[in-house]
């Protein structure tokens, strides 16, 4: 009864044909996929730093608030400290200015102004207001210019060691700014 | 066996198939739902969630743009915003009051009672929000946020302290005080304009309130911020004064109007070649820093806003209405007499009889018979037109608040006396500003300028948006304003304003002295004057105009040349030089200049008596001399300004109102001549 079950032969021959490993389409996914990956760590990293600027940003603008609130402050106290200079200066004995120290001024010979350069460093370099004594004396002359008539600034202490020169106390009326600017305009 | 095999094989497959499928629905109807509700989420109440998500990370700060700055001409700030700190609290939130409440009054130096008190009110009306303090700066800012430290607080704003937050404000500055105060004039707490340049300029001036939007992370930080409205930013605005000047300017007047014990004084300086205001001043004057404490009306600007009787300066508009008709010449004569005329009887004396003189001599004499009898040759008019060019009664158009025209009533409403009373300065009410202008008009060869107080307009990054271009109106000739320069000029040399003379520079002006109107008395106050000097320098090519008007000098010296003149000579003394005039007078000694001005005081007191009286002799003492007042017709009080400063009226006798007065009598048959017939009065 009992059926005899031929047993299965494998034929070696006989082989499931596979496909080959497709290598490349494999490589193609696995670039995809990095590429995938690779942007979405870049999308991350833009936003992170996009947030990290904001921060940083947000922190600039508020520093740039508080320096222009901080800057408006000093001019109103530098406008605050000016605002009583007029009569400071006339405790410390500075005089307004007439029409007498003008007529002396219109009178003069223009003040070449020069600045003293040898053996001084650029930074020590001080601006001063030079004119040969020879000339002062002649325009002192023809002036009949009273020495304390005349209201004058020192603007700084005359330097020791330079001959046939002498330091000229400086108007009032001429402003060191001027002064400088006369300077640059020259060295240009 | 098979059979059943097969059986079971299939079932097996079967049930597995089933419970594949199960799974599946569920895991479709799994997603399904997930996806009905997300679509329900994000489609339905999208909305809902988009503002709660907003609002979690979005915050939206108000906040007001800083007001623009006022500069003077030479770029520093007059007025100016700066940014503070205002500390208030949330009642619900503060746990120790008290503490609180000492903590902030230890920096405050304040009492801490106050403070507490305010918590506790707003904490029984469930507030949220209370005022503190208000507008504090750096110092008091930083020195609450070190008292108000708590570390074991988690809170992202400062003060670290449970309740307590800060609020940016904005807070006006006026650094240099009470300079310039009435043309600056000042905004309140909630940085609105209340007065001057401050009020005038207020759609420039103002900053709009912006909202900006700040997101943040969960820590609180900012990560992105964003304003969604344009709004247009406020302008800064460049005065035409000269914080220089204006300083010497108000301390000049100052020390006039102290001298002669003065009520109060005003000051212009103007650029007759561009109509640019240098320098404006008031006294006395205020902070406006401390606006808050001021009287109400102590701001009014005096020098615009308050009319007065100019007395003899008038005289320069009849005898340049004169001059420009050709009806007269400076060189030509006049009769004034023995200094007495009555028009519309009504006399009118010169303080002392000048006889048969020039024009000039009576200009600078200050002669009113001279001035009366040259507006009868111009005509009612003709002289209310050439009032009017000279721009009285009208507005200047300075771009300052409250500005009065004035008071120039028109012909038709004058009395028989009014023509008479106009050409040496009475029934007018001018204002400094207008003087200043008519003088500046003789000093630019008979042209015009508007006076103008705004120099530019420039935006927050300093680009200037828009200058002023004063309006030009030719009044008189070239030669009539050289002829009236010359007139005026005398008036410095030899006339009542020899205390003008200028130390390096000559100089040309006209006093005035006129008598107080009386609201109650409705008369002229005899014991109150207006003294005023207006004069220009150098005379020939003047560079500057002033006007000084002083309220009430009492004492001895009281009268234009002696109470006004100084202050000109002082300003003037120290303003051309600034402005780098080259001199053209003598140069002299102060106490030269002192000892001449003290040898001229007797003649200039006797020439500069305010000049209506009535039916009195020249020779008389001032006192004596003062004419006893029967008020004013009602057309005069109709016209009269209704301000303090009102023009004096002409005033009439007893004698005159009875028919009684001698000299009336004596004038009579020559008024029947044209130049001196009286208009019939009008009521």
């Amino acid at each position: 009864m009992n059926r005899k079950i031929k047993p299965i032969k494998r034929r070696s021959r006989v082989r499931r044909e596979r496909d080959p490993i497709p290598w490349k389409y494999c490589i193609l996914t696995l670039v995809c996929g990095l590429i995938f990956v690779a942007g979405f760590f870049m999308a991350a990293r833009l936003h992170f730093s996009s947030i990290d600027f904001g921060f940083k940003n947000s922190k600039l603008r508020k520093e740039l608030d508080r320096l222009d609130n901080e800057k408006r402050r000093l001019v109103l106290r530098r406008e605050m400290a000016l605002s009583s200079i007029n009569k400071t200066a006339e405790k410390i004995g500075f005089r307004k200015s007439t029409a007498e120290s003008l007529e002396l001024v219109s009178t003069r010979k223009r003040i070449d102004r020069e600045v003293i350069t040898d053996g001084v460093a650029d930074e020590a370099k001080p601006i001063k207001a030079f004119i040969q004594e020879d000339e002062i004396a002649e325009e002192r002359q023809s002036n009949e210019m009273d020495k304390k008539s005349l209201k004058k600034t020192v603007i700084s202490e005359p330097r020791s060691g330079k001959s046939g020169t002498r330091k000229v106390q400086a108007d009032p009326k001429v402003d060191v700014g001027d002064i400088s600017a006369a300077i640059i305009a020259k060295k240009r | 066996m098979p059979r059943r095999l097969r059986k079971t094989t299939k079932n097996s497959m079967q049930t597995t198939f089933t419970r594949f499928m199960f799974i599946v629905a569920f895991f479709i109807f799994w997603i399904g739902a997930i996806g009905v509700r997300l679509v329900h989420l994000q489609v339905n109440q999208h909305d809902k969630f988009r503002k709660q998500a907003l609002g979690q990370r979005r915050d939206v700060v108000e906040t007001k743009m800083l007001r623009g700055t006022i500069f003077d001409r030479n770029e520093r700030p007059i007025a100016m915003s700066v940014e503070v700190n205002s500390l208030y609290a949330d009642p619900m939130e503060v746990e120790d009051v008290e503490g609180t409440a000492k903590k902030i009054s230890e920096v405050l130096r304040t009492n801490w009672k106050p403070i507490a008190q305010r918590i506790n009110e707003g904490k029984a009306d469930e507030k949220r929000f209370v005022w503190i303090e208000r507008k504090l700066d750096k110092e008091k800012f930083d020195g609450v946020n070190k008292n108000l430290h708590d570390e074991e607080l988690k809170k992202f704003s400062l003060p670290k302290f449970p309740g307590l937050y800060w609020a940016k404000e904005q807070k006006r500055e006026y650094p240099y005080k009470t300079m310039a105060a009435h043309m600056i004039g000042f905004s309140n707490s909630d940085d609105v304009g209340q007065a001057g340049i401050e009020l005038s300029q207020e759609k420039l001036l103002r900053g709009d309130t912006i909202k900006t939007y700040r997101e943040r992370d969960r820590l609180g930080r900012v990560y992105d911020e964003w304003g969604t409205e344009e709004r247009e930013e406020p302008k800064d605005i460049v005065l035409t004064i000269s914080n220089s000047i204006q300083y010497k300017v108000e301390e000049a007047l100052a020390k006039g109007v102290q001298r002669v014990g003065g009520k109060s004084g005003k000051a212009i300086v103007l650029n007759p070649k561009n109509g640019e205001i240098l320098a404006m001043a008031n006294y006395p004057s205020f902070d406006p820093n401390e606006y808050g404490s001021l009287k109400p009306g102590s701001w009014k600007n005096s020098a615009i806003q308050d009319n007065y009787a100019p007395g003899s300066i008038f005289k320069l508009i009849t005898y340049g209405a004169a001059l420009e008709e050709n009806l007269i010449s400076p060189e030509g004569e006049i009769d004034c007499g023995n200094g007495t005329i009555t028009i519309a009887k009504h006399t009118f004396n010169d303080s002392h009889a000048v006889g048969k003189v020039t024009y000039t001599e009576a200009f600078a004499q200050s002669s009113n018979v001279g001035a009366i009898k040259t507006a009868m040759k111009v005509g009612e008019k003709t002289f209310y037109k050439y009032a009017r060019d000279f721009g009285f009664g009208e507005k200047t158009g300075i771009r300052l608040p409250a500005e009065t025209t004035g008071l120039l009533r028109s012909p038709k409403t004058w009395n028989g006396d009014s023509l008479a009373s106009m050409s040496i300065g009475y029934e007018i009410g001018v204002t400094a500003l207008q003087s200043v202008a008519a003088f500046a008009t003789i000093a630019n060869d008979g042209v015009k300028i508007q006076p103008h107080i705004v120099k530019e307009i420039r935006n927050a990054d300093g680009n200037v948006v828009s200058t002023i271009e004063p309006k030009r109106v030719k009044v008189v000739g070239k030669e009539t304003a050289k002829e009236l320069r010359e007139m005026l000029k005398q008036v410095v040399i030899d006339g009542t304003a020899r205390a003008a003379q200028i130390n390096g520079y000559t100089s040309a002006g006209k006093t005035g002295t006129a008598w107080k109107y009386d609201e109650k008395t409705k008369s002229v106050d005899r014991n109150k004057y207006i003294a005023s000097f207006i004069g220009f320098a150098p005379a020939d090519d003047p560079e500057i105009v002033i006007a000084v008007v002083i309220d009430e000098p009492k004492g001895s010296s009281r009268y234009g040349g002696q109470v006004a003149a100084p202050v000109f000579r002082e300003i003037a003394e120290q303003v051309l030089p600034e402005l780098n005039v080259v001199p053209d007078g003598f140069l002299r000694d102060d106490s030269q200049i002192r000892e001449e001005a003290s040898k001229t005081k007797a003649d200039e007191e006797a020439m500069e008596k305010p000049p209506i009286t009535d039916a009195v002799d020249a020779d008389e003492t001032e006192k004596s001399a003062e004419p006893k007042s029967i008020g004013r017709s009602e057309t005069e009080k109709k016209a009269a300004p209704k301000t303090n400063d009102k023009p004096a009226a002409p005033n009439r006798s007893k004698s005159e109102k009875d028919g009684n007065d001698p000299e009336r009598k004596k004038e009579k048959p020559s008024s029947k001549s044209k130049s001196t017939e009286p208009v019939k009065r009008k009521t």
